[in-house]
């Protein structure tokens, strides 16, 4: 993932083409078919901050720019679009712009926007389909008259219309739609435009930008305080700043545009996938859908992949193939006890790291991939936001904060940084608090899943009751403590659409990807140092130590001693030295519970930790770790008691 | 009030029964001072003034005539044009305004719980219900 800044270094050379578009218009599809290149089609409106590039057969360059609704925004994640756009303005070959065709009264606003910039253009109205199932036609030839440019359709992803475009590319011209504003404006803007040092090009576009509060801008060309005068002349003469009184000058002629080429017949009826996404968001059905969903995705994760999968590689290709195997090629080879124990022992690269990574996690991740990948392209996720909004305005968020919870299902170092979606400093510290405290990741979450798999649906709902609990109050109380404001919650809502399996495919694999990469060697650094801890006896010394509390407290075995320490490096790597202990009998449901909310609570990992520092700072960060390992063992033990004392067995 | 049984006409703000009584102040019950008897006190049981604003919101729907009222008066289903945006976040405004929500524009109410949705052209959005609140629509389209 890029930050913002890093973007300078990706942008484009000379002669290249950027693709631009609000979000969701199947832009990302539009630029894969192109390049013959994949990038990650989310359809939560600002996730995809990154820019990806790639080269047309043509070997021209193309570059995949974030969507937005408008070049002049102030928000992070559509500013990245203007910047890569302003930034390579006179080195660009051309603009594609990709339009949601029955969309299209928001896409002219940016075409309305690219003209001015007088950029050689290409509209191409995707989603084609869409449009025509809603009673939406366009008059292509009319509106590719109107703007003086090449106007091609599109349904991305039927691969219909992509030739018609390729060949449209190379063809782009400057749109010849000039808007007249108002006098008031136009006398503003030449006044502007003559403020402007004389070696400057596009002068009026300049002007625009400068109007419409480009501060940055301003301060470069210092023009701050005779602009300000200018601003304020039109403010005061609207009611309202100057730059709303241009955007809503250039949305009026976006419509009247609008109005000649567009025209709606009746709307058909709703679709099937139109009414199940109204079910989605129904005050009453949402939730049996939501549980039917989460229900679809345990029986796929917690009982395919935790369960049969891990089954057949931990106990068949492991614990019979592999494991032997190893141990007798090694024996064979250096028959030395120390490097025996090293790979196959009881903290043994082979035997642990590798078996932990490759049989117990492996598929799991896998089948939590898959899984978050569909969920991720059908359009449920903001759906999702709307049903929590209530729910999380309590914890002094709002909806949106649902979507890094629920990546966080998968990775919570890449979820924490992806509490940038959120508007401000507090929604994206609580957040990044409740990722670090309860939200289990993939790895974790099947692991534990599997483990729940041992115990009674009580144990399911102690478990789940106590981590959602404890996130609530924590949420709760966080929201009173932190200084600051909640955001305002307006949420876009893609249409539910169906995911296309190759989409889903090349996105779990490159998830697979980055787990074996980035989690697997973290697996077998753990291995070792728990290996080192055992061989100089400092294992036993801090069992002893920690078993006052991990026995006494929380009523555990000692041997889970080993899991909480491994824990603290990653704890999906804890949870299944727990899965391995439980597997083995040595686990009672009690003890299963206890260690679950225990090890659920505890950081993530130590990757996160480092996340949080990057985003936040140190402070931040430590003021997160100091609260949840202690809450961690402290709720842990409040569950062991109570459940000892209550009699409750799981 | 008067009480149900005696009919006998007093203040029940202004009682202060039993002082040394360890609800006191909280007390849910209210004794008529002339016979005794004993009913529920409306304004101090959660049950009893949720339902009163339930239906008294329910009545203020149906009442509401005016053609030009806060979005959040609308049913599910209604169309209207909107009038105006009342906020003094400049940054609101104009997300709003990017997404089409703007004077002039017309929009769907398609519900309102768990949040209000709304569609404007082909647009479907979610908005908060004090941004619903602060959006003033005309319904005599």
């Amino acid at each position: 993932m890029n930050c913002h800044n890093d973007t300078q270094t990706e942008t484009p050379q000379t002669g290249s083409i950027l693709l631009v578009g609000n979000p969701n218009v199947g832009k990302s599809v539009i630029f894969g078919a192109l390049t013959k290149r994949y990038v990650t089609v989310s359809n939560y409106p600002g996730t995809t901050v990154e820019i990806t590039e790639g080269t047309l057969p043509t070997g021209q360059r193309i570059v995949d720019t974030p969507g937005t609704n408008s070049l002049t925004s102030v928000s992070d994640d559509e500013r990245v679009t203007s910047m890569v756009l302003y930034d390579n303005l006179d080195e660009l070959a051309s603009v594609v712009q990709v339009a949601d065709a029955k969309n299209l009264r928001r896409a002219l606003f940016l075409t309305l926007q690219l003209s001015e910039l007088q950029v050689p253009l290409v509209l191409n109205l995707n989603m084609l389909d869409e449009a025509h199932s809603n009673g939406v036609s366009i008059d292509t030839h009319r509106l590719a008259n109107r703007l003086g440019i090449d106007v091609t359709t599109t349904i991305a992803t039927q691969g219909v219309g992509l030739e018609d475009l390729t060949v449209a590319i190379p063809h782009a011209r400057v749109p010849h739609w000039h808007v007249r504003y108002e006098p008031l404006v136009e006398a503003a803007l030449d006044e502007v435009t003559t403020m402007l040092p004389p070696h400057l090009k596009r002068r009026r576009a300049l002007a625009l930008r400068l109007l419409t509060g480009d501060d940055q801008l301003a301060s470069n060309l210092q023009l701050n305080g005779t602009l300000t005068a200018v601003q304020n002349q039109l403010a005061q003469h609207y009611g309202r700043p100057s730059r709303s009184t241009i955007i809503a000058q250039q949305m009026q002629a976006s419509h009247t545009l609008l109005d000649e080429v567009m025209t709606v017949s009746h709307r058909k009826e709703a679709t099937f996938s139109q009414r199940l996404a109204r079910w989605m968001i129904d005050p009453l059905w949402g939730w049996p859908i939501l549980l039917a969903i989460l229900w679809v995705i345990y029986k796929f994760v917690g009982e395919l992949g935790a369960g049969t999968l891990v089954g057949f590689l931990e106990e068949t290709v492991f614990g019979q193939w592999i494991n032997p195997a190893a141990a007798h090629i090694i024996d064979s080879l250096l028959p030395i006890p120390f490097i025996h124990d090293l790979f196959v022992g009881n903290y043994g690269i082979v035997t642990m790291a590798l078996s932990y990574g490759l049989a117990l996690v492996l598929p799991i991740v896998t089948t939590f991939f898959i899984a978050f990948s569909v969920l991720e392209d059908s359009g449920y996720l903001p759906r999702l936001a709307i049903m929590f909004n209530r729910i999380f305005k309590m914890m002094g968020l709002n909806g949106k904060a649902v979507l890094p919870m629920v990546l966080g299902l998968g990775c919570d170092t890449m979820a924490t940084l992806s509490t940038r979606i959120l508007e401000t400093r507090k929604e994206r510290i609580l957040v990044t608090l409740l990722l670090a405290l309860g939200v289990p990741c993939s790895a974790q979450l099947g692991v534990i899943l599997g483990m729940l798999g041992q115990v009674g649906s009580t144990g399911v709902l102690i478990w789940a009751g106590v981590v959602v609990g404890t996130m609530m109050i924590v949420g709760l109380l966080a929201a009173k403590l932190l200084p600051g404001e909640r955001s305002d919650f307006i949420l876009e809502m893609p249409p539910l659409r169906l995911p296309r399996l190759d989409n889903i495919l090349i996105k779990t694999l490159a998830r697979l990807e980055w787990y074996l990469k980035e989690v697997l060697p973290l697996f077998i650094v753990g291995t070792l140092i728990l290996f080192a801890l055992d061989k100089t006896g400092v294992l036993v010394i801090a069992e002893q130590l920690a078993s006052p509390l991990i026995v006494g407290v929380l009523g555990l075995p000692t041997a889970a001693t080993g899991a909480f320490l491994i824990g603290f490096l990653r704890r999906d790597y804890g949870a299944a030295g727990l899965f391995a202990l439980a597997l083995a009998g040595q686990l009672d449901s009690r003890q299963i519970v206890v260690s679950l909310i225990v090890i659920t609570l505890f950081i993530p990992c130590i990757a996160n930790v480092l996340m949080i520092i990057k985003e936040y700072g140190g402070k931040v960060a430590a003021a997160v770790t100091l609260t949840v390992f202690p809450l961690a063992f402290l709720v842990g033990a409040v569950v062991n008691a109570a459940m000892y004392f209550l009699k409750i067995v799981p | 009030m008067q009480c149900p049984l005696c009919a006998y006409e007093f203040d029940e703000t202004a009682m202060s029964c039993h002082s040394s009584c360890v609800f006191n102040e909280s007390c849910g019950i209210v004794c008529c001072p002339n016979c005794g008897y004993q009913l529920p006190d409306e304004r101090k049981t959660r049950v009893a003034s949720a339902l009163r604003r339930w239906f008294t919101r329910r009545q203020e729907q149906n009442e509401i005539e005016s053609p030009v009222r806060p979005l959040s008066t609308l049913r599910p289903g209604q169309t209207a044009k909107i009038v105006s945006i009342d906020s003094t976040s400049q940054s609101r405004l104009e997300r709003l305004q990017l997404l089409g929500l703007m004077p002039d524009a017309h929009i769907t109410l398609e519900q309102k719980r768990p949040a209000y949705v709304l569609s404007v052209g082909f647009t479907q959005l979610s908005l908060d219900t004090d941004i619903a609140q602060d959006i003033l629509v005309d319904t005599s389209l």
